[in-house]
């Protein structure tokens, strides 16, 4: 059954003067004696004799007096919200409506609560510094819209330089855009993240750090939060997470605080709570919570955070629209790379082996054993690991990687040459014909693949899936083609098979250092030349792909046309029914069936080619193969 | 800086694309003299909207290319022949002697372009025939010269297309006897068909009133006919489709030449009288355009015509000027008939609407014939035959 206290005071503003008589005419049979909140701080000491139990409603400012004496004289507090001040309402669980307002505030039985004070200031629900587009927002609007309009607000992000210091003593340097301290705060991003962590008896303050490395990373933070769930056992990059019963704050220039939503100190900034200093009659959800409230411990979560080294890199400028990072911060990845981009027996053998598999299985024709041979080609670690380095302008990754691969083109050039030699007959298979017309297709399934590729190291869960980046990218059997070309003497063979191997390459290149930067490993340092050598490679390898697709393109026009064309020749109709145009040393060859009723003799054959070249003006070299209507 | 730099080499790029993009032709210094080009053509009488619609496509291409290379300008001379064959006579002495033209662009179908070949030598000017397709029309005179392919070829195809492509092995010829076009096809189709083991069951002629087409049809059809094979006139096909919807009979049908085009030009009958037929043609709806083509197109659209308005007719009329130019503009002398003559009569690929067309020297042109299948007054390609 509800109990309510026997007697109270009631402190009233201009503009809840009006709340007196419904005070004062409660149904719950508390005696309320009305009082303008001048008149009780002229003497506080004297009005509350005999008063265990202040009721209070106005301005924000007004209520952090109250509570100020409430710890002074110890009473405990009665809230009535106006129904503009919606932070109290939701961090204190009270109700919107008036007369229930006023029904929770004369009850007896108020919890007792942590209060939080900054530079000596009353912090009810959060106290922000620094910048947090969107991140401290608790606004009813659309939070896609709010996303959007931090858009813009988050190109002028910049990374300050900060010192925290816990109750323990423990020194955090840092840097970040801003910090939001939070204390029985509900509704906005931050606050999400200490959420299930933080209650209003626990002893401790909750600070939020955010530092995102870029706008990108920015964008990440507030997507997870957004779309997360409540649980963060593992922050967002960038998120930093501080709880201490006293936190210190120092900023390397001057920031202004905004305590409850205004400004009304600045750093540096000691916050501090007092443990159950204050006695509040709050909702039913906050007794409950407050109810199961145990003191938590000291907790420090900044690794997401800038370190000390990287403090001495970081760039005062606007955050970057990418991110970057220490090599430190990825260790893992790094000492995977390095290692991949080592030349060791392992790669040797793997190589002369998918190199002899490649080449037999090119001139056996047979797609199975040439997909073999991409799957043993050891070649995409250190293509993935040159990305890296030519990103980060790493020069002993760039070294041993770009050592690695010529060693690897080496071995299958000879590898492949060799193998030639043992066929008398040097046959040229379908296999090998494929890979003789690269295009600009192939390049898009090199930066496909290579984006896969850089995609793929960056997380060990997918790593599997680099075996089918190896097969969709296929870079031993061209250069086997390229290698046959060279052992058959035929340097137009060897140029095209050698296009396709360095379309492959600088497409795989190209796209895992674009994927590397975008995921965010890039050096803190610049590394322009890097990225440009290998734009400039892409220029340059466009043109021949370009004009080959071109070529493509143009065949397959003229095939699909004359496939709708008949020729009447000396009386007989010759219908097309299949037609394949292919090039060779500059020498265009069409491949025709043809239905016809009549026998064909070599009159009518070459009245068939002087038609063809008459209307397709082009030198075609033509071979016909006839098929006689019954 | 290195924006600046960027930014400028774009714009040099940019620009020199869109210079490439918009070349003009040379612009061309008028001469001051003026070189008569005759059009014979049926502007009135039976066949003149086959005339007006070649004629509307020769003044088009003339606006393209009023002058010719050296600055000469082209006069056209045109004389109605209504359609028969003596008035084609007397057109050609009048365009050669009293207009003294350099050359004679004809329009007019082969009955009336086979007299004017028997008479050609006498006035000894070079005649281009855009749309008579009867093959002996070259055979008489070596100073007449046929733009569109004949009638031999187009009876051919359409005999080993059914046969060898729509497998149909019986069929039926409908035609009429006066006319030497239609009677030549009918002939030589059924020459071919049979040629190539398909059975003719029936060559109707047409000719004269008091035909009873249903009956006709009736028989035919009792022959387990596949197709008919229709090379006649527009009224003709009329009576027949309506006699096909009395009997309740819908066979396949292949018309010959220019049936699109005489319906849209008489536009007496609706469109969809000919739905659903094969027919051959020179040109099709839906065929890429060559420069030229692309040029033409643009100045038919410049002045203001509709696709209903341009028709096989037309286009030949077109292509057919703009052939005779290049041939003057090969000359000296551009009013030299004899190098006129000569210069058609050895045109080698020639860049038509959509495609190369060669002349031979007995005058006749080597250009691909379409079978397109007929629906909703468009002309929807089926294949292409050189």
């Amino acid at each position: 059954m509800t109990d309510y206290v026997d007697s109270a005071l009631f402190v009233y503003t201009e503009s809840t003067e009006f709340l007196a008589e419904n005070l004062q005419n409660n149904l719950f049979g508390t005696r309320v004696i009305a009082i303008a909140f001048d008149s009780f701080i002229e003497n506080p000491k004297v009005t509350l004799e005999n008063i265990s139990h202040v009721i209070v409603a106005g301005a924000l400012s007004k209520i952090k007096v109250i509570l100020s004496l409430a710890i002074e004289y110890d009473f405990s507090v009665g809230l009535i919200p106006t129904k503009n001040q919606k932070d109290l309402i939701n961090s204190l669980d009270l109700p919107e409506e008036r007369d229930s307002a006023i029904e929770l505030a004369l009850r007896r039985g108020s919890q007792a609560m942590d209060l939080t004070l900054c530079n000596g200031k009353i912090l009810l629900f959060k106290a922000t510094f620094g910048r947090l587009p969107l991140l401290d927002v608790t606004s009813d609007a659309n939070r896609f819209t709010l996303l959007a309009r931090s858009l813009r607000k988050s190109f002028t992000l910049k990374l300050l330089k900060f010192q925290f210091t816990t109750a323990k003593g423990q020194k955090i340097k840092t840097a970040a855009s801003g910090c939001m301290i939070v204390q029985r705060h509900r509704g906005s991003l931050a606050a999400r993240i200490i959420e299930n962590d933080s209650s209003v008896r626990d002893g401790v303050i909750s600070m939020v750090v955010s530092s995102p490395f870029s706008i990108i990373a920015y964008f990440t933070i507030l997507l997870r939060l957004m779309l997360g769930s409540a649980n963060y056992s593992r922050l967002p990059i960038g998120i930093g997470y501080i709880k201490s019963s006293k936190i210190t704050i120092e900023s390397e220039t001057q920031l202004n605080v905004e305590i409850d939503g205004e400004v009304v100190t600045q750093t540096p900034l000691l916050c501090e709570t007092i443990p159950e200093a204050i006695h509040i009659n709050v909702g039913q959800w906050l007794a409950q919570d407050n109810k199961n409230a145990i003191i938590a411990k000291e907790s420090v979560r900044t690794s997401n955070l800038p370190n000390e080294k990287e403090l001495e890199k970081l760039s005062l400028k606007n955050i970057p629209f990418f991110s970057s990072a220490s090599e430190e911060r990825f260790r893992d990845l790094f000492i995977s790379l390095r290692d991949d981009a080592r030349t060791n027996s392992i790669y040797i053998t793997l190589m002369v082996l998918s190199t002899m598999l490649a080449t037999i299985g090119l001139y056996q024709s047979s797609s199975a054993v040439v997909i073999g041979a991409m799957l043993l080609s050891p070649l995409m670690a250190p293509i993935v690991s040159l990305a890296m380095g030519l990103l980060r302008n790493d020069r002993p990754l760039l070294k041993n990687s770009s050592r690695k691969i010529m060693v690897g083109i080496l071995l299958a050039l000879l590898g492949s040459i060799l193998i030639t030699q043992f066929f008398p007959h040097k046959p040229i298979t379908a296999e090998m014909e494929a890979r003789l017309s690269p295009t600009l297709l192939d390049l898009a399934v090199a930066i496909i693949s290579g984006i896969a590729g850089a995609y793929s190291k960056s997380y060990k869960e997918i790593l599997q899936s680099l075996a089918g980046v190896a097969v969709a990218v296929a870079l031993v059997p061209p250069l086997a083609v390229a290698g046959i070309g060279i052992g058959r003497g035929d340097f137009d063979f060897f140029l095209q098979a050698f296009l396709l191997f360095s379309t492959n390459l600088v497409g795989i290149i190209l796209a895992a250092t674009l994927t590397f930067r975008v995921l965010g490993y890039s050096s803190l340092t610049s590394a322009r030349r890097g990225i440009t050598a290998v734009v400039l490679m892409l220029a340059i390898i466009i043109v021949p792909l370009y004009a080959s697709y071109d070529q493509i393109v143009e065949a397959m026009v003229f095939e699909k046309t004359l496939k709708q064309d008949r020729f009447l020749v000396n009386g007989k109709y010759i219908i097309v029914k299949d037609v394949q145009l292919s090039r060779r040393h500059d020498k265009e060859i069409i491949l025709m069936d043809v239905l016809t009723r009549g026998a064909l003799n070599r009159k009518d054959l070459l009245e068939l080619k002087r038609k063809i070249q008459l209307h397709f003006d082009r030198d075609l070299k033509i071979r016909t193969r006839v098929f006689y209507i019954l | 800086m290195r924006f600046i730099k960027i930014a400028a080499l774009l714009v040099i790029i940019g620009s020199a694309y869109w210079f490439l993009e918009h070349e003009q032709q040379p612009i061309i210094q008028a001469s001051g003299k003026k070189i008569k080009v005759g059009v014979i053509a049926p502007l009135t009488g039976m066949n003149m909207s086959r005339g007006r619609s070649g004629l509307k496509g020769i003044e088009i291409a003339m606006q393209l290319q009023p002058y010719l290379d050296n600055g000469d300008a082209i006069e056209l001379v045109t004389i109605d022949d209504q359609g028969v064959p003596e008035q084609a006579i007397t057109a050609l002495k009048t365009l050669s002697e009293t207009h003294k033209v350099a050359a004679i662009l004809i329009l007019s179908g082969s009955d009336s372009v086979l007299a004017v070949g028997k008479n050609a030598d006498s006035f000894k000017t070079p005649v281009l025939a855009l749309t008579a397709s009867h093959p002996d029309i070259t055979k008489h005179s070596s100073w007449v010269s046929q733009f569109n392919f004949d009638d031999k070829f187009q009876a051919t195809v359409a005999a080993l297309f059914i046969r060898d492509e729509l497998l149909f092995d019986n069929v039926a010829i409908l035609t009429q006897s006066d006319n030497a076009h239609f009677w030549y096809l009918a002939k030589e189709f059924s020459n071919q068909f049979t040629a190539v083991d398909g059975w003719v069951s029936d060559i109707i002629d047409l000719t004269g009133d008091g035909n009873n087409y249903v009956e006709i049809l009736e028989s035919i059809r009792s022959k387990g006919v596949d197709l008919l094979y229709l090379p006649v006139g527009v009224e003709h096909i009329f009576q027949i489709q309506k006699a096909l919807e009395i009997i309740e009979w819908n066979p396949e049908i292949m018309a010959s030449s220019g049936l699109m085009a005489s319906v849209i030009e008489q536009q007496t009958y609706p469109l969809s009288l000919v739905d659903g037929m094969l027919a051959t043609d020179t040109f099709h709806n839906d065929m890429d355009l060559t420069d030229f083509g692309e040029r033409l197109k643009k100045k038919i659209i410049s002045l203001g015509f509709t696709k209903q308005d341009i028709v096989t007719h037309s286009l030949l009329g077109m292509e057919g000027y703009a052939l005779l130019a290049s041939a003057m503009n090969q000359c000296e002398d551009s009013s030299n008939r004899d190098c006129i003559n000569s210069r058609i009569r050895w045109t080698v690929r020639f860049e038509g609407i959509m495609g190369y067309i060669t002349i031979d020297g007995d005058g006749k042109a080597h250009r691909p014939l379409i079978i397109n299948e007929l629906k909703d007054g468009k002309m929807n390609f089926k294949i292409k035959v050189y």
